[in-house]
């Protein structure tokens, strides 16, 4: 029962408390079953956002085991600042976007078409039937195309917001926190990206009263 | 365009964004507001971001790879007790280098006074007692000219097998000796006294070389036929 309270409060990602601070201490301890908590809470949500910053799944798997690795082996230098949540995230943005610049370096010669994702890749998506009637399905499987295809069509700086904090919930500071910048640039750098997320979803986009 | 508030349509369209997460202050909000209200256009880009945040919020999550969790648990824990191991041969290095020096030289010199002491030991020995240590003890030997005596002096006849037990010193030379087994008599006294003064031996020596008294057992016995 206090291992549910203890998850509960590491999942909600605010400022770390007593639990957390337990909890880190036995990461920090190199306890095998902190360790196996930690991946088992963790590998899901952060596979989430590798896969919709690197648009393949068997790349974002890498992603994820790269970012445990620097999990632990940052873990004893982890003073509390922040959540370890936010910590976390922080490690897994550094990791994804250095992949993404590295992949940009390495394909920079190579022609995109305008069809692919700025990587040249077509995103790979294997959803779950998500509605109840076929037509449903797959309104919402060509839904989750366009939002992947428009989401690579961003750079890799609005990308990591626009997920953050449109998918991810991440409030302006922790997003500020996790990529480095101010809660100002965080504002102005997702006005511009959702300007152009709007712009390729517009016939997805219901009306909707404000 | 009609614009009848105290913003432009620019400031509009930069408050929006955040205004849609509630991050302007009170007194923005109110200007935007008011701006919204006569301006359609503006009114239309909040509704279509605003519908963008709840199609982005229901993105499904996609499916994570069934071995990804046990995946990434092996190779942590491989990193880990690898670590591990790193962590604790640094440690016991970091323990024992301070220590390698004068253990070494502890051992060697333990080595050298216990070498010291043995050749003393020895040489006690050569004095006071005629049994060496075992362990560090090699058997007298009779020299090739000795054995080659032994060989062609024709002894008397003896009825019985007929052994002595001879002393060698560390000269390898025979001291004394004294009957065992066999009938004495005053032809077999003459030519073991002649045997034993022209005898020559490899006298026993220590491990470390050093000749040491030792004691011989010879047995004669006559072949016939």
């Amino acid at each position: 029962m206090r291992r549910e309270i203890a998850l509960n409060e590491l999942e909600r990602g605010g400022v770390l408390d007593a639990q957390e601070a337990v909890f880190v201490g036995r990461l920090q301890a190199n306890e095998d079953a902190a360790y196996d908590e930690l991946v088992r809470v963790y590998h899901a949500s952060i596979f989430h956002v590798a896969f919709r910053m690197l648009g393949d799944s068997s790349d974002a798997a890498d992603a994820v085991q790269e970012i445990f690795l620097k999990v632990f082996r940052n873990v004893q230098g982890f003073r509390g600042d922040s959540s370890l949540k936010t910590w976390i995230y922080r490690i897994a943005f550094s990791e994804i976007l250095n992949r993404l610049r590295w992949w940009r370096r390495r394909f920079r010669s190579t022609t995109v078409s305008l069809d692919d994702g700025p990587e040249g890749r077509t995103p790979v998506l294997h959803l779950t039937a998500p509605g109840p009637t076929p037509l449903q399905a797959l309104e919402a499987k060509e839904r989750e195309g366009a939002i992947q295809h428009a989401l690579t069509k961003l750079s890799g700086e609005h990308r990591s917001i626009v997920i953050l904090r449109d998918i991810e919930g991440f409030s302006y500071s922790e997003i500020a926190e996790i990529l480095g910048i101010s809660s100002g640039t965080v504002k102005s750098r997702l006005a511009r990206a959702r300007a152009d997320m709007k712009k390729s979803l517009v016939r997805y986009l219901p009306v909707q009263r404000y | 365009m009609k614009v009848l508030s105290s913003i432009s349509c620019d400031a509009a369209l930069e408050l929006i964004s955040p205004f849609i997460d509630s991050m302007v202050s009170a007194n923005q909000a109110d200007a935007l507001r008011a701006h919204l209200s006569a301006c359609e256009r503006c009114r239309r880009e909040l509704q279509s971001l605003a519908s963008l945040r709840t199609v982005m919020a229901g993105v499904e999550p996609v499916p994570v790879p069934e071995d990804l969790q046990l995946e990434t648990r092996i190779k942590l824990s491989h990193a880990r007790s690898h670590d591990g191991r790193e962590w604790w041969k640094s440690r016991v290095d970091n323990i024992l280098k301070p220590f390698a020096i004068p253990a070494v030289m502890g051992v060697v010199v333990t080595l050298l006074g216990f070498g010291i002491l043995c050749g003393g030991l020895r040489r006690a020995v050569v004095a006071d007692d005629l049994r060496p240590v075992a362990t560090i003890y090699q058997q007298p030997k009779g020299t090739d000219n000795t054995m080659k005596r032994l060989g062609a002096v024709q002894p008397p006849l003896l009825d019985q097998a007929f052994s002595i037990q001879g002393e060698i010193n560390n000269e390898g030379q025979m001291d004394g000796y004294s009957v065992i087994s066999g009938t004495r008599s005053h032809g077999n006294d003459q030519w073991l006294q002649e045997l034993v003064l022209f005898s020559q031996w490899r006298p026993a020596t220590t491990y470390w070389g050093l000749p040491v008294r030792s004691r011989v057992i010879l047995s004669f016995v006559t072949v016939r036929g």
